[in-house]
C-alpha cells in the first residue's frame, strides 16, 4: 500500500465559532470525496495528453522502441508508451480524522411538510433534532479531553487499485501483439 | 508507489518483470525462460523521461 501524502488541515478558524454537527464533521469528508476525484480524472486526462497523440479525430497510441538481445542477436520492436508506466488507479484508500467537539445546542422541531406516503406518522416520530456544536475549547494550546491533540487532523493514505478494465484490455491486446525487427 | 510491470517476452512469451526506473537507468531485465534481455532503446530515453517526470508531477499535485 503505497502512502501518498498525510495532510493536516487546520479548520480552526471556520469552524471553532460554532455550527451544525452534520457541517463540523462533513467539511473534511467533502474535501476528501473532491481530492479522490481529482486523483482519478487528473490521471485519465494524463493517458489522453502523454501516451497518445491526437489526430483530431481519432488518437493513436505514443511508441516508444526497445531493444532485446538473444543469443548474441540484437533486435527491435515498439511499445505503446502506456504498457511501459507504472499506471495505477490512484484512490483515497484510508481516512482518519480527528477533532474534538463541544455540543453546544439541541433543537428539535417538526418538518412542515408531513411525509408523504405516511400521513399517519404522529408529530413525535416525524420529529427532527439538530445538534449545534463546536470544536472544543483549548487549554494552553490543548484541547482538554485530548492534549495530544491541537487542532482537527485529517490524515489521508491512498492506495494504488487495479486499472480499470478498459485500459487492461488495451495493454494485454498490445502486449500480445509485439511483432520485432532488424531496425 | 510500485514501479514494476510486467511485459510479454517477445522471444517467447514469458512475462518478464521490468521497473521503469531501472530502464531508464540503462538496466537490462532478462526473461527467466530463454534469456533474452530487454532494454530501452537509446532513441527513446528522452520521451519515457519526460513523462515519467509529468507523471510524477501528478502525484506529487493529487497528494496535496
Ligand atoms: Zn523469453
Amino acid at each position: 500500500m503505497a502512502v501518498l501524502e498525510k495532510s493536516n488541515l487546520n479548520y480552526l478558524s471556520s469552524l471553532s465559532t460554532g455550527n451544525s454537527l452534520e457541517a463540523l464533521i462533513s467539511a473534511p469528508l467533502t474535501a476528501i470525496s473532491k481530492a479522490n476525484a481529482m486523483m482519478l480524472s487528473g490521471q485519465a486526462q494524463f493517458i489522453l495528453d502523454f501516451c497518445f497523440r491526437n489526430n483530431g479525430d481519432s488518437y493513436s497510441p505514443v511508441l516508444i522502441k526497445m531493444e532485446y538481445t538473444k543469443d548474441g542477436e540484437k533486435s527491435y520492436f515498439h511499445l505503446p508508451l502506456l504498457t511501459i508506466l507504472p499506471l495505477n488507479n490512484l484512490a483515497v484508500d484510508k481516512v482518519d480524522v480527528n477533532f474534538c467537539v463541544e455540543v453546544t445546542s439541541t433543537t428539535t422541531h417538526v418538518p412542515s411538510n408531513p411525509v408523504r406516503g405516511n400521513p399517519a406518522k404522529s408529530k413525535v416520530l416525524r420529529k427532527k433534532t439538530r445538534l449545534g456544536a463546536k470544536l472544543a475549547p483549548k487549554e494552553n494550546g490543548k484541547y482538554k479531553d485530548n492534549p495530544s491533540k491541537n487542532g482537527i487532523s485529517v490524515a489521508i493514505e491512498a492506495k494504488q487499485i487495479p486499472l480499470a478494465r478498459g485500459i487492461t484490455t488495451l495493454i494485454d491486446v498490445y502486449s500480445k501483439n509485439i511483432i520485432t525487427s532488424e531496425e | 508507489m510500485n514501479t514494476t510491470s510486467i511485459i510479454a517476452c517477445p522471444a517467447c512469451g514469458n512475462p518478464i518483470s521490468f521497473d521503469i526506473y531501472g530502464l531508464l537507468a540503462g538496466k537490462r531485465f532478462c526473461c527467466s525462460h530463454c534469456s533474452a534481455a530487454l532494454a530501452l532503446s537509446s532513441e527513446s530515453y528522452g520521451v519515457v523521461g519526460n513523462t515519467m517526470q509529468k507523471f510524477e508531477a501528478l502525484k506529487a499535485s493529487a497528494g496535496r
